[in-house]
């Protein structure tokens, strides 16, 4: 049943990442401009026609789009993800480059903004309408209104630049050209834009867990456990906590699919050139087999996400079978 | 002695072991302070750059290097400090020398003839011939490279002997070394390196050989570094070497300025220059004229297709205002973009054509069979409502310069009862379509690119280009572009240049607005020379950075 379940799992999740693909290959195609047009406005000057048609001709770009597409799936199939019109390298190692150092951010601040954000929701909810709650209540709604950028523009500036307890930005310090990559300068440079990313996180899934807490509080069962005269702890740890976590975990699993996305803000802000920026950089420039490559990357991560998620729910809560409801 | 004796005898004497472990790590530091460092400002604990390097910021991580130099598609020399083309050129619009130290020209403007310099030798020692010259052109043309099309106008290259090139044009070309220094300018690559890359698409350098005053020594992440080349054929830099820092976010950089972590920034507003003054240690180049602004009219949709109309809409445009609110600009009122940088080719008759006078303005609508109806609307000779769209966005829309000077010009119009709809587009290719469909556009161009009557050639239809912006076509003008590329003496050329302007004068595709200056914030306790930037304006201009001094400290 288990085994039946995850083979049809992984093909509906095929099918939906094929059509996923290529809603995003026609839709990147089908975007007004080309690499070459925007690289004559930055130039100002006029390109010859030949010159167009061969760079056309040598990225495929005047086959008809279905051919395109077609040899598009045919590479994606062989692993030939293509090379980055920019940056003229293989599109691949770029983007598993820029991921790299996205990871380093994201990666931990999505870890511990998911974990903070349900013990803090947790408590609030259990203790729901209490002064602690509202308290914590209200300052997540001022964290979660205030855009993450401007967190990140203060964090620069009062920890960067007044206190100089941290540096304003990049990856590593100058150092890095005369004594190679130090884990602790990566580290200490990962530490603000780690934070601010922590923070904003935290917002969403406090709101989350806080309200299916609330929820799970007014079931049946939470009363009957009183009535049992569990003690509060008991009754938090071994049933409001595992239900009130189920709908977290979903949101929790997405979430941890979007750190593939980086957060063009943070890395703008921070000078840390993840997958973010680099995405913005390639849609301005319209380097297709670049987009192709990170949109690629990310809907299968999404669907792996998703199947993984599928899987702990069962692990949370027994009730659930999977596939039992087929 | 056992171990437990050993042991014991520690034990009594770790007193003994910290003091010359203290005396061990005192001699480590003192050898470290004792190293001859130039002082540096404070700078709460962030690494120093070593030696004399200048330590410049770059916006986007493309900036840094490019794996693939050759197909790199920014251009060369002015942007490259590791590679040269064989001729550059500066703000005042002569060209210098690079690798080649002379040149000349046919009298037909076909045959252009460069003489090399002959002590320059690529970052390897290999001397620079012409075969260099020639390997570039023909491998550039061979695997069909993107940067091939800065010599598209040529049809060969010769090489009588070592130390001169032969470019056989297919058509005249007055001035094609334009063509080799800027936008985007075309290098010489070394023949003994890249004639055994076969795939050059395909092929990530790591070596960057070029025969720049700056040689390539590393590239880690967010850090490239160029060294000084000790063989440079010309003034050889005084500073140790370039550290390219990747720093995003425009107010980082001028943190990081402050903080002595970087040596200059570009591009800043006459605001952030006030501030950055109160610092001492920082001083603020101000380059004239970087950058020109025209309002351009589309004179393929109703009402700007009326000359008229145009006429009228030529003074509504309040400079004075328009330069109050941006700070750093200067009017510009001919049929130039850029007088000052253009010279002598400005036509003086058609200086202060558009001057602003909504009274003129309004009689010459009037007179056009416009009127404004009881609500005070404009309403054209069709008895419709006149309604302007003009996009926003585009290189205008930097720093928001668009919009301040919308906000000026829609005032006025509104005087009129004209009304106008604006939309923004932060995508360069849909703001391009947009202004095919609207009537009005704020545009902007480096003044580099406006100092010569050839580059009027943005109003023209040639076979290369069918239409413009602007939808101007003009028999006589497109007929005049030729000319002045075909024509050699410079007093033929400038009256050429002349002419072309009365026509624009005439026919009004655009309106000049005003010319921005670019501010450039640097440490001045770190080097001195950046001065120089008012010939050069780029902070990366390897002109630039040779004429750099370290700030010596006693």
């Amino acid at each position: 049943m288990w085994g039946l379940y995850i083979g049809r799992r992984l093909i509906y999740s095929g099918i939906a990442f094929f059509i996923s693909i290529t809603i995003t290959f026609f839709i990147l195609h089908l975007m007004p401009g080309d690499y070459i047009t925007n690289y004559l406005l930055s130039l100002g000057t006029v390109l010859p026609q030949e010159t167009i048609d061969e760079f056309h001709r040598q990225f495929g770009l005047n086959l008809p789009l279905t051919d395109q597409y077609l040899l598009y799936m045919e590479n994606i199939l062989l692993g030939q993800w293509g090379y980055s019109y920019q940056y003229s390298v293989p599109v691949l190692p770029l983007i598993l480059d820029k991921l790299f150092w996205t990871l380093i951010i994201l990666l931990p601040a999505t870890i511990m903004g998911i974990l903070y954000g349900m013990v803090l929701g947790a408590y609030s909810g259990w203790n729901a309408r209490s002064k602690r709650d509202l308290s914590l209540f209200n300052v997540m709604i001022i964290v979660r209104a205030i855009p993450s950028y401007w967190w990140a523009i203060m964090a620069i500036l009062i920890f960067g630049y007044s206190l100089s307890l941290f540096p304003i930005g990049g990856y590593t310090s100058i150092s890095i050209l005369y004594s190679g990559i130090d884990p602790v300068d990566v580290l200490y440079h990962a530490f603000l834009p780690i934070a601010v990313l922590t923070l904003t996180i935290t917002a969403g899934n406090y709101y989350l867990m806080r309200n299916s807490m609330i929820s799970v509080i007014g079931e049946d069962y939470i009363t009957t456990a009183r009535t049992k005269g569990l003690s509060e702890n008991s009754i938090l740890w071994h049933h409001a906590l595992k239900n009130a976590m189920l709908p977290v975990v979903t949101v929790a699993a997405l979430q941890c699919a979007s750190i593939v996305t980086g957060s063009i803000f943070v890395e703008t802000v921070f000078s840390w050139p993840g997958l973010g920026l680099l995405t913005t950089e390639a849609i301005r420039a319209r380097d297709l087999p670049l987009l192709e490559g990170i949109f690629l990357l990310d809907t299968f991560v999404v669907i792996v996400a998703n199947i993984v998620a599928d899987l702990l729910y069962p692990l949370i809560d027994p009730r659930v079978r999977a596939g039992g409801d087929e | 002695m056992n171990t437990l004796g050993l042991l014991q005898k520690c034990r009594t004497n770790v007193p003994v072991f910290l003091f010359i472990a203290f005396i061990i790590a005192l001699c480590v530091f003192s050898g470290c302070i004792n190293e001859q460092t130039p002082e540096l400002p404070a700078t709460h604990n962030i690494a120093q750059p070593s030696g004399t390097d200048v330590v410049i910021p770059v916006d986007l991580p493309s900036d840094l290097i490019s794996s693939n130099v050759i197909t790199k598609k920014k251009g060369v020399p002015a942007g490259s400090m590791i590679y040269e083309g064989l001729v550059t050129k500066n703000r005042n619009g002569t060209y210098e020398p690079a690798l080649a130290q002379s040149w000349e020209v046919s009298d037909d403007a076909k045959t252009w003839t460069f003489h090399l310099i002959h002590n320059a030798t690529w970052h390897d020692g290999v001397p620079v011939t012409s075969a260099d010259v020639k390997f570039t052109y023909d491998y550039l043309k061979e695997n069909n490279l993107t940067m091939g099309f800065v010599l598209s106008d040529v049809s060969s290259v010769t090489c009588p002997d070592d130390y001169t090139a032969v470019f056989q044009l297919k058509n005249a070309y007055s001035v094609w070394p334009d063509r080799l220094a800027q936008s985007p300018g075309i290098g010489v690559y070394p023949k003994h390196f890249f004639e055994n890359i076969t795939d050059p698409k395909t092929y990530k350098d790591t070596e960057f050989i070029g025969t720049g005053p700056f040689r390539f020594d590393k590239s880690e992440p967010g850090y490239v570094r160029v060294a000084r080349n000790e063989e440079y054929h010309g003034e050889k830099p005084e500073v140790s070497g370039v550290i390219l820092k990747l720093i995003t976010n425009k107010d980082s950089q001028v943190l990081a300025l402050k903080n002595g972590e970087i040596d200059v920034i570009r591009d800043i507003t006459p605001a952030v220059a006030e501030n950055l003054l109160q610092d001492p240690d920082i001083g603020i180049c101000i380059v004239p004229g970087t950058n020109g602004y025209e309002m351009g009219l589309n004179m393929n949709q109703y009402p700007t297709n009326l000359s008229s109309f145009r006429q009228a809409m030529s003074h509504t445009v309040d400079r004075s205002t328009i330069c109050d609110i941006l700070g750093n600009a200067h009017p510009t009122e001919t049929t130039y973009l850029l007088p000052e940088v253009a010279g002598e080719y400005v036509n003086p008759a058609e200086t202060g054509m558009y001057n602003y006078n909504l009274t003129m303005a309004r009689d010459e609508l009037l007179q056009a069979g416009f009127f404004q109806d009881e609500k005070g609307t404009l309403c054209g000779p069709d008895k419709n409502p006149v309604e302007l769209i003009m996009p926003l966005g585009g290189k205008a829309s930097t720093g928001t310069v668009d919009e301040k000077i919308v906000t000026v010009l829609r005032n006025n119009w509104e005087t009129l009862g004209i009304t106008v709809k604006i939309a923004k587009y932060d995508d360069e290719s849909q703001y391009r379509k947009a202004i095919d469909k609207g009537h009005v556009f704020i545009d902007a161009m480096p003044s580099i690119l406006h100092d010569d009557p050839d580059d009027l050639v943005n109003f023209a239809v040639t076979p290369l280009k069918n239409k413009n912006y602007y939808n101007f076509n003009n028999a006589e003008f497109n007929s005049l572009t030729d000319s002045v590329r075909n024509t050699i003496n410079k007093e033929e050329r400038k009256q050429i240049g002349y002419r072309m302007q009365e026509i624009l004068s005439e026919d009004i595709p655009t309106v000049p607005i005003c010319n921005i200056d670019n501010y450039v914030a640097y440490r001045k306790d770190r080097f001195t020379g950046w001065e120089k930037l008012l010939e050069y304006s780029e902070i990366d201009n390897p002109t630039v950075l040779s004429s750099l001094r370290p700030v010596t400290t006693s």
